[in-house]
């Protein structure tokens, strides 16, 4: 009865609270601050840019897990089970996306998440008294790094997007900007952006301890690859952009903290304790041995049923699987082949190892420590062929190839072409043999996707798959592949916003 | 009526006998002296005794009763018989006060607990069938869940469509959910709802708050806008007006209630048998391995169906350890091609459900005297589930006093109590809830092992076969689920009311209303180590790892002050009531709610057994505080003029804190207009003997404000870590964009009525029609994902698939229209003494329309199973309206010639026809990647090009009944009664979300027994409607969205028979010294006639959401329930 009789008190209380009228009815919400009152001191800022970089690591980004939209995509993985979330998932390796497809929507939503972060925080950061001011200008470079990444994928897998680099606050404002943007004129945004960063005070490698953040060699390597990109897909200047990207590839080349590539074992770029001191990896999103929450997944889910060579979690599954015609990609006797990949007689099939974490430390859960590499030296190195390669001089081209080669403990170019009828038939001009170079050294990190797109124009594209043999590709009919899927569609929802401005991609209906 | 001896004396002894119109002497009537204010009371036979002066007056009152004065006049024994006062018998509570019947204007629908069906335990379900225009659906038989109320139609697409309850006066607060948000009154936490699982959601079924329905005097449901308009921006969705029972002057009396009640399943679902489904199996595994050999361009042989599963692996490049083209070797000879008849043949619809025993206790005392009038009541309910484990387990204790201080003053106070416990279990998919599991759960395996214990991972691992994975789905025992998975809620709501009325002059009075109400709740979810995980089996290590736990409390407090000055004036034929009201309430929502995970083991199932890593502990994203307050202004003017004539206006402004600075408060208000054609003179007995005839008009404007609070603002909600070296840093980010005028949505109605009595008062009838239209429609509104925006994320398999983003915003010049009539018919039949016969009926019908959604783009929602689109919002159509692809027919093996030919055309132009192209057989489905087959189906290429895409999707079915009706029988032979009350729907129809599993002819479930006649061959090609079987491959065709998944939703339910004996008039009775004692049973949810092939045709899976309505997916399926009770009066 006491209980009651507090209740009723506490309700006249109610007289006095609500004859203040005003302050009565006005509630802000006790669990969270107001977007203009949150970033308004020096370590608010510093939250807010985590933030960004937190945006990076989900699998509809590009974290680790971000497979569906580059591998899956491309010739190396295919999703086979057309049933499972309605068959969504398997569009992306059948070539049947629809528009409608919530995992594309999902992804596209994605990569904007840290550009509206970034621009949240760009706005604000003016405004903001730093300690020392120097952090505040490398605190801009990071941010403008991070949207021109973002930006740089979305114009490579949707073509015209919208562009913003506003702090966004009402729906007039949002509307406004939903209009797809000429692909030359993002390109334009991420060129200033990368510039910014270049010539910013952003350390040349991040210390042990930042690893993870942005360094110089990052944005130089970045502006190369998009200048590289720009070269082969946008109509034209391509020689200046060649060239250009020649100048910051060799400029993040030229930063490199190692001799020669050969100096470092393949096998110590994927080595979990040597992630924050190999001098070959230039960006990554690191992820937290042991974690629950900030540990890779990839080792374990990679490892099939009855194997422990990726990690000391007992898998059920097949593992990591990927196409034949990428086996077959793989050289006899190359030592990638062997770190990569790996035969699971338990399953009757071939399963991933290349990102392994077996130690102690990751668990029997499988918390691997192994980081996302977004950015590595072999990857720079071979962009330096293909520039030189485009540019005409093939001999320095196939120097580049060779450095990554003589790591790999394989016979150079030349030797190659020379010898090995197969390689021969199999990759007859240099620009295959790069592409091949790539698709071997830089396996499962994401990248063939925008290497096929970067290589190839749309109908070259499709020629190229349907030359493949398709008993080398499950269930995925090869000839489903037409020049539209160079694009991926713009999500239904976003095209529905607006049909005009956000007009659809060639040859997708609806 | 007085009948008076004379006396002499100037002050004498006078006596006498205060009896009701019917002779039967009334205990503790006040008798007064009106000159000496002296008072005494009558005794238990009605007799008085007291001391008055010859030329004094008595004054006889007794509550629900004429007051009556009657002048000594020098007599010595006075016998009173004292009228019922038809006055308040006559009235009607219309909000903040009573009104008479004759002056209510709009469509007001009243429900008397006489015609309630009390043996039900919510009074939500003892509704159904009973009100016109409002629709009571029965969507679960959980014994911790209720029925869905929706008034006239759905006027919302992102608001909830909910009606407010106001429970004695008492206006229930802005509701609970995540940080307020939502409309329930329990919370939501893993395991039901609260982690992007959808399962048992307390928003769609407390709201009536489990009060007991024996506690209940009378229902009053405010159905048009103009009569909710009093309850101003919470009143869209209707008003639902409870009035409990309060004492009554008279000697105490006390009555004690039991009911005992078996609980069964109301329905069971035809599923295939152990046999038939190895038929579908074996059928699903031969046709797969065909079909992925012929697309790996293998020449196909029959000879193959031989292959053993090693062989089956190597050729199709499938693991062991999802195998979708091995057969367990038991069931198939692979050398002879033929099925080997299973072991086992399991019925887990008979393994997981029982007859549940069902009890009732409840306890009521109440009288009055002196002006104070008192009752008090507990009840007790213990109702386990029929699914094995869940139950609640509920006591309800409620007191109220009625003080008459002074002719002036009076006081009233209500309290209630009520505590629920209960064990709930998950819904939804099969590897999350029982119930789905117990459809698809493989017949060929055991329930239990020989030592009796629970045979677990049969489904999985395979090992108990021949070690293959059988691609089955990932599904464990549905019992072991149901038993294992723990999840418990406790909760206890006090609401507490008190009021004081002073007459301030005559005709005037001011009233304070001061109510509070506390509901505190704890919720707790553990998933043990001893399920399977995936194909992982129980003890695994994955099992282990899966392990987890939740808890959960939530705070509520609800304080609620209001004011209200109502003047009443007659003079000469005007009459004037005016009612002038102050309200402020305020709901303050506090939630906490923590996950664990790490267990080593079951033997501490709770959060503290967590492990030890930091992250194994973690807060809920539903953490937080919330406050919500909303003040108003109101008022109400009602004229009648001479009876014939009367009119009302009311208006209510409110300012709530849920919505923007710049759109605060919102205006809302009501006319209308009443005349009683039959008191006119010129009226004569047009309708048949002793005729009523009332025409009504009104319109009103209602808001609708249940959207989640603090969404005005732009809040830096994210918080997240990103790692650098080796350490984790927090990161923080703002939410997306927002709209700072957000506001209320409004609906504007209009209603036409009639009220119709006629045969002497045996027949009755109430009609109204009425047209409304909501705007400013509350939506969260599609924008592009520049604006920051994240998108409610649905889960699967490692990857999101998501909805768009969105912002939550008034969609300006947004329209939808709904339209409808309803009629209620009350007949009286038989009169007579010993017999007694009454049939009431209604019938409702609504059409709705999205006129416009004020330039939002069409809305798509996935309602049942994770992405495919089931329903759609878009303007011309109803809210929600199905959406798919139209089936054309099946393909037969005839077609084949033509199908290849059109095939190796599309292939070769790049996965298109050329122009001009005349196709042979059927439109290409872009949505498959295998050419058609003999026994697949097609579907209806609307566009003409020749391929099926989602320009060929349309309007498919519709989920709105054409119209609902209920009707009741009640007679009586003497002391002998009986009663029957039905009710059904037609014209809706339903998408059964189940059917992704149990009729997709996978054979990796179980299935309906329907498809048992399936397409098989040219030989047996089936009832022509269900399409061939195989386990993956080539089925992606048919499994989209169509009209084969559509089923009618038509329904006839018998809701309940009961027959009862007033023992009470017997002898023995009264020997036993008991005042009154009546006996009863009966049956609820008797039968059900309908050809929905689940569970219940009243389907709710999204827990009454507007825009994904009717579509099963899993939910507690509905109960039986044979009830038999006694009521003793002392």
């Amino acid at each position: 009865m006491r209980n009651i009789f507090s209740l009723l008190a506490s309700a006249l209380l109610i007289l006095s609270i609500s004859s203040c009228g005003k302050s009565f009815l006005e509630k802000t919400n006790p669990n969270a601050v107001r977007v203009d009152v949150g970033y308004t001191t020096e370590a608010n800022i510093t939250t807010g840019l985590y933030g960004v970089y937190q945006a990076l690591r989900t699998a509809n980004c590009i974290g680790e897990g971000a497979q569906l939209w580059t591998d899956d995509r491309a010739d190396d993985v295919n999703t086979t089970d057309n049933q499972s979330n309605n068959g969504e998932p398997f569009q992306f390796s059948a070539f049947s996306l629809v528009p409608g497809n919530s995992y594309l929507l999902s992804h596209w939503t994605a990569l904007y998440a840290p550009i509206s972060r970034a621009n949240v925080i760009l706005n604000a950061i003016d405004t903001v008294t730093f300690a020392n001011n120097a952090t505040k200008t490398q605190y801009v470079a990071e941010l403008k790094f991070i949207r021109a990444l973002l930006y740089f994928n979305l114009v490579r897998e949707f073509g015209d997007v919208p562009l913003t680099t506003e702090k966004l606050s009402t729906i007039q404002q949002t509307t406004a900007l939903t209009f797809r943007e000429k692909k030359e004129k993002v390109y334009a945004q991420i060129v200033a952006d990368l510039k910014d960063a270049v010539s910013s005070n952003l350390p040349v490698v991040q210390s042990t301890a930042n690893k993870g953040r942005v360094s110089l060699q990052a944005a130089n390597g970045l502006l190369g690859q998009v200048y590289l990109t720009m070269a082969t897909t946008l109509a034209d200047n391509k020689i200046d952009n060649l060239n250009n990207a020649k100048t910051y590839l060799l400029a993040c080349y030229n930063q490199k903290t190692f001799t020669n590539l050969s100096d470092i074992p393949f096998a110590d770029v994927f080595d979990v304790t040597k992630k924050s001191t190999n001098a070959e990896i230039i960006f990554q999103i690191v992820y937290k041995q042991g974690d629950a929450t900030y540990g890779s997944s990839l080792a374990k889910n990679n490892q099939a049923k009855g194997e422990t060579i990726n990690s000391m979690f007992a898998s059920q599954t097949a593992g990591g699987l990927f196409t034949k015609d990428l086996q077959n990609e793989f050289e006899a006797g190359d030592l990638r082949t062997a770190y990569s990949i790996k035969f699971a007689p338990a399953v009757n099939g071939w399963f991933i190892t290349k990102f392994r974490d077996n130690s102690a430390g990751a668990t029997k859960d499988g918390y691997g420590g192994n980081d996302w590499i977004l950015m590595r030296y072999a990857d720079i190195i071979l962009n330096l062929a293909e520039v030189y390669l485009y540019l005409g001089d093939n001999a320095t081209a196939a120097t580049y190839l060779n450095m990554v080669r003589a790591r790999a403990q394989r016979p150079d170019y030349a030797t190659m072409i020379a010898t090995d009828a197969t390689y021969k038939a199999r990759y007859p001009t240099l620009k295959l043999a790069i592409l091949h170079e790539r698709r071997v050294e830089l396996a499962f990190e994401h990248h063939r996707w925008h290497d096929l797109t970067r290589f190839f124009t749309a109908q070259e594209l499709v020629d190229y798959f349907r030359a493949k043999n398709q008993a080398d590709f499950d269930n995925s009919p090869l000839t489903n592949i037409t020049t539209k899927d160079y694009y991926f569609p713009i999500p239904l929802a976003e095209h529905n916003l607006n049909p005009e401005t956000m007009y659809q991609n060639d040859g997708y209906t609806q | 009526m007085v009948m008076a001896t004379p006396v002499l004396a100037q002050t004498s002894k006078v006596t006498g006998t205060v009896t009701d119109s019917k002779g039967q002497p009334l205990p503790a009537v006040s008798v007064q002296d009106k000159k000496t204010s002296k008072t005494v009371m009558t005794d238990e036979s009605g007799k008085f005794s007291i001391d008055a002066g010859a030329n004094s007056t008595l004054i006889f009152s007794y509550t629900g009763f004429t007051k009556q004065e009657v002048g000594v006049l020098n007599h010595s024994v006075i016998d009173v018989k004292l009228e019922d006062d038809a006055k308040t018998m006559d009235e009607v509570y219309v909000g903040y006060q009573r009104l008479r019947k004759s002056d209510v204007t709009g469509a007001i629908s009243s429900v008397k607990a006489s015609e309630l069906n009390l043996s039900t335990p919510t009074i939500s379900q003892a509704l159904v069938g009973k009100v016109a225009g409002v629709q009571v659906a029965q969507v679960s038989g959980a014994p911790y869940g209720g029925a869905k109320i929706r008034v006239r139609g759905i006027g919302s697409i992102n608001a909830s469509s909910e009606p407010l309850y106001v429970i004695d006066g008492y206006a229930l607060g802005a509701m609970v959910g995540q940080q307020g948000t939502g409309t329930n009154n329990s919370s939501q936490g893993q395991g039901n709802g609260g982690n992007a699982t959808n399962g048992y959601n307390a928003a769609a079924s407390g709201n009536d708050i489990f009060l007991n329905p024996d506690d209940i005097e009378s229902i009053e449901i405010l159905k048009d806008a103009a009569s909710a308009a009093i309850y101003g921006s919470r009143a869209s969705g209707g008003v639902v007006l409870i009035t409990t029972k309060r004492g009554k002057t008279g000697k105490g009396k006390l009555t004690y209630d039991f009911q005992l009640g078996s609980q069964s399943l109301a329905k069971k679902v035809k599923l295939l048998n152990a046999g038939q489904f190895t038929d579908l199996f074996v059928n699903g595994r031969n046709a797969n391995y065909k079909d992925i050999l012929i697309s790996k361009g293998v020449a196909w042989d029959d000879a193959f169906y031989s292959d053993d599963n090693n062989t089956r692996l190597a050729k199709s490049g499938q693991t062991a350890t999802n195998c979708s083209v091995c057969i367990i070797k038991d069931l198939y000879d692979f050398p002879t091609q033929k099925i080997i008849a299973p072991k086992y043949n399991t019925d887990w619809q008979d393994v997981l459900y029982d007859n549940a025993l069902v009890t009732r206790h409840n306890l009521t005392f109440s009288g009055g005297n002196n002006g104070v009038r008192y009752l008090v009541s507990g009840g007790y309910l213990d109702q386990p589930g029929i699914l094995n484990s869940t139950y609640q387990k509920r006591i309800n204790l409620r007191t109220n006093i009625d003080a008459d201080v002074s002719p002036k003053l009076k006081l009233s106070s209500s309290v209630f109590i009520t505590n629920t416990d209960n064990r709930e279990v998950q819904e939804g998919r099969f590897n999350q809830g029982p119930i789905l599991g117990a459809l698809v759960y493989m017949p060929v395996f055991p329930a239990f092992n020989p030592d009796g214990s629970l045979a677990m991972s049969y489904a999985n691992a395979g090992a108990q076969f021949d070690g293959f994975s059988y691609a089955f789905q990932g599904i464990e025992n549905p019992l072991a689920l149901a038993q294992r998975v723990k999840i418990t809620r406790k909760g206890i709501r006090t609401t507490a009311n008190t009021s004081a009325t002073y007459e301030i002059i005559k005709n005037l009075s001011f009233k304070v209303n001061i109510g509070a109400q506390s509901y505190k709740e704890k919720y707790e979810y553990y998933f043990p180590t001893n399920l399977s995980n995936g194909i992982n089996p129980p003890g695994s290590s994955q099992s282990v790892l899966a392990a987890n736990a939740a808890a959960q409390n939530l705070d509520i407090q609800d304080r609620l002050a209001e004011y209200t000055l109502n003047y009443n004036k007659q003079f000469g034929k005007h009459s004037f009531n005016a009612l002038a009201g102050y309200t402020a309430q305020q709901t303050t929502t506090d939630v906490v709610a923590v996950a664990a995970k790490d267990f080593t083991n079951d033997l501490v199932q709770e959060i503290t057994a967590v492990g030890s890593t930091p992250g194994d502990f973690s807060i809920q994203s539903n953490t937080g505080k919330s406050v919500t307050t909303l003040v108003s202004y109101l008022g109400r003017l009602v004229y009648s003029y001479d009876r014939r004539y009367s009119l009302t206006g009311s208006f209510r402004t409110d300012a709530s804190s849920r919505f923007g600075p710049q759109n605060r408060w919102g205006k809302f208000g009501s006319v209308s207009a009443g005349w009683a054609v039959s008191n006119e003179s010129f009226y004569k007995d047009w309708l048949g003997a002793g005729p009523t005839l009332k025409l009504r008009a009104s319109w009103g404007l209602t808001g609708n404000n249940n959207i989640p609070n603090y969404k005005y603002e732009q809040d830096v909600t994210g918080v997240g870590g990103a790692v650098f070296g080796n350490t984790v840093y927090t990161g923080s980010w703002s939410g997306g964009i927002i709209d700072p005028t957000l506001g209320w949505e409004s609906t504007s109605q209009y209603n036409f009525g009639a009220d119709i009595t006629t045969l002497n008062n045996r027949l009755s009838i109430i009609a109204n029609y009425y047209i409304s239209r909501s705007y400013n429609l509350l939506y969260s509104r599609n924008i592009s994902a520049i604006s920051g925006g994240t998108n409610a994320a649905i889960t699967n398999n490692g990857t999101v698939s998501s909805t768009p983003v969105g912002v939550l915003t008034n969609l300006r010049n947004s329209n939808i229209h709904n339209t409808g009539f309803d009629l209620q018919v009350d007949y009286k039949a038989v009169q007579t003494k010993d017999f007694n016969l009454s049939v009431s009926g209604n019938i409702t019908a609504n059409k709705n329309k999205v006129v416009s959604l004020g330039g939002a783009s069409e809305i798509q929602v996935a309602g049942a199973e994770r992405s495919y689109i089931t329903n759609i919002t878009r303007e011309g159509d109803p809210v929600g309206s199905f959406y798919g692809v139209k089936v054309a027919g099946m393909v037969r093996q005839g077609d084949m010639d033509n199908v290849n030919a059109d095939w190796a055309v599309y292939k070769a132009n790049g996965n298109k026809f050329p122009p001009g192209y005349k196709l042979k057989a059927f439109p290409v489905s872009t949505y498959s990647t295998t050419p058609l087959n003999p026994g697949d189906l097609y579907f209806k290429d609307s566009n003409g090009d020749g391929l099926i895409t989602d320009a060929d999707k349309g309007i498919i079915g519709t989920p709105y009944a054409k119209f609902t009706y209920g009707f009741n029988l009640s007679m009586n032979y003497r002391f002998i009664d009986f009663s029957a009350s039905f009710n059904g729907s037609y014209g809706n129809q339903i998408i059964d979300g189940q059917d992704y599993y149990i009729r997709n002819m996978e054979g990796s479930g179980n299935q309906y027994a329907v498809i048992d006649q399936r397409y098989r061959s040219e030989a047996q090609p089936g009832n022509g409607h269900e399409y061939r079987s195989s386990r993956g491959g080539s089925q992606s065709n048919s499994t989209r969205l169509s009209d084969y998944y559509l089923q009618d939703g038509s329904f006839f339910r018998c809701t309940n028979i009961t027959i009862g004996a007033n023992l009470g008039m017997l002898g023995v009775t009264k020997k036993l010294g008991l005042a009154g004692l009546r006996w009863y049973a009966g049956v609820d949810n008797a039968f059900t006639v309908t050809k929905y092939l689940g569970y219940n045709p009243e389907v709710d899976f999204n827990n009454g959401s507007n825009l994904t309505p009717g579509i099963d997916y899993g939910k507690y399926p509905l109960v039986r329930s044979f009830n038999t009770g006694v009521m003793v009066t002392f």
